[in-house]
């Protein structure tokens, strides 16, 4: 999911980063919109709303959400920045670094709401602006390593797509595109993961409250072991491969397998680190 | 030098994005310093009135809880800091809690037994207050509780 970058990405990786980051993203939006009564992981209505504060003249209220634009807009920033800096050294490294900042805002904000929260403006307000920031990382982290492909934190352009796909598909030439149909699927999955997510945050805010930030976070942990098991396990192999005595060992009577399917896989991972 | 040069743009970009941040919130005033006080509602506008009253009467009747706002009728509300809510209602006091959500356009009012009034604050300044009572579940109407702020006389004003 994140240790391969932009073109060398399979559909597959792309399923799996946007599906387990669009249920986080969707839970999240609407924890903060029942808990806090604002978005939090799509800034297209705050920049609605900072125009109409502006226009009423409530400094107060365009300068809360100027700030809380400005930090979705500092995540993106922010892990861009790691992308483009930490991947010759360590592709895995500088992938996964935004998604653990993200995890350390999300259980700050739900221990924080758990156990300290007093319901003051100030708070409230911190708060907000920490999960947009968090969500701001997470949006800048999949589409910079995805090319652009997979955007998680809000739906707007993805259903934009695929009213464009659709339209497409009217057409023999564009249905006969796996290319086209891949990217139906990746954005549908998507769709689905983050409504799904926000299903499940309003029937489980009830009963956790703040403490489903902490569920959030299990999700972009398992994003993490995810890879991170894979880094181990081809690492593992490559070491067994460099032993004198181990070779390929033909375990089916079938042609070519599996050694071709190690070959390929061996090559995929090269690729990619 | 090139690189110097980058960074030097960016340092002073983002100072200017926090300065121009910093300078609106010291240009404006916390919507909760300025409801502190007290406040005597003056006014109630229902939009699709009937509508509004009909629902939360058919909301009490079906349902086993309370409906979803209570009819505060020339009550004076006064904002005690700390969250505390001292409503006056025919010259009996009660004590709620209130705080402010989102960016401070969300007005939440605590009673004692767990239930919660949610208004939007569509007006906060000196002399008027406007709160917008939505509901989303049973009304389908708009009410809209329109306050004006009570002058508290000093005690050189009462000698005069």
């Amino acid at each position: 999911m994140l240790r391969k970058y932009s073109n060398s990405r399979t559909l597959g990786d792309n399923v799996r980063l946007g599906v387990l980051t669009a249920f986080s993203a969707g839970m999240v939006n609407i924890a903060s919109l029942l808990l806090f009564f604002s978005f939090s992981s799509n800034v297209t209505g705050h920049y609605a709303i900072l125009a109409a504060e502006l226009v009423k003249g409530n400094l107060f209220q365009a300068a809360v959400v100027l700030g809380w634009v400005f930090l979705f807009f500092f995540g993106g920033f922010v892990s861009n920045m790691f992308v483009i800096n930490l991947n010759k050294k360590n592709t895995y490294i500088a992938h996964a670094l935004p998604i653990v900042l993200e995890i350390i805002c999300l259980v700050a904000v739900g221990t924080y709401g758990h156990f300290f929260y007093k319901e003051t403006l100030a708070e409230t307000e911190v708060m907000l602006a920490l999960m947009l920031f968090a969500m701001g990382l997470q949006n800048g982290l999949t589409a910079s390593i995805s090319n652009f492909t997979v955007k998680t934190t809000h739906l707007t352009g993805i259903t934009t797509d695929l009213g464009i796909l659709f339209s497409m598909f009217t057409r023999k030439e564009y249905r006969r595109s796996k290319e086209l149909k891949n990217k139906a699927v990746l954005l549908l999955s998507i769709a689905a993961a983050y409504l799904s997510g926000a299903v499940v945050s309003g029937i489980t805010y009830m009963h956790m409250g703040f403490r489903l930030f902490y569920v959030v976070s299990v999700f972009l942990v398992v994003v993490i072991v995810y890879d991170f098991y894979k880094v181990k396990l081809f690492r593992y192999l490559h070491v067994k491969r460099k032993t004198p005595y181990t070779r390929p060992v033909q375990l089916s009577n079938a042609k070519h397998f599996p050694k071709m399917q190690i070959q390929r896989e061996e090559e995929e991972e090269v690729a990619a680190c | 030098m090139t690189i110097m040069k980058l960074w030097i743009t960016y340092s002073v970009v983002f100072t200017c994005g926090i300065l121009i941040l910093l300078l609106l919130f010291r240009a404006s005033t916390n919507p909760e310093e300025v409801i502190l006080g007290t406040w005597q509602e003056t006014d109630w506008k229902y939009e699709k009135g009937i509508a509004f009253a009909a629902d939360i009467a058919a909301a009490s009747k079906s349902k086993t809880t309370q409906p979803e706002f209570s009819f505060h009728k020339a009550e004076d509300w006064e904002f005690l800091p700390g969250g505390r809510l001292r409503l006056t209602i025919a010259g009996q006091e009660e004590i709620l809690s209130w705080c402010m959500k989102g960016r401070g356009h969300v007005l939440q009012i605590k009673y004692g037994n767990d239930r919660t009034e949610n208004y939007q604050l569509t007006v906060l300044d000196n002399h008027q207050m406007v709160l917008n009572a939505e509901s989303d579940v049973q009304a389908r109407g708009i009410a809209q509780l329109i306050f004006e702020r009570k002058k508290t006389e000093t005690y050189a004003q009462k000698i005069q």
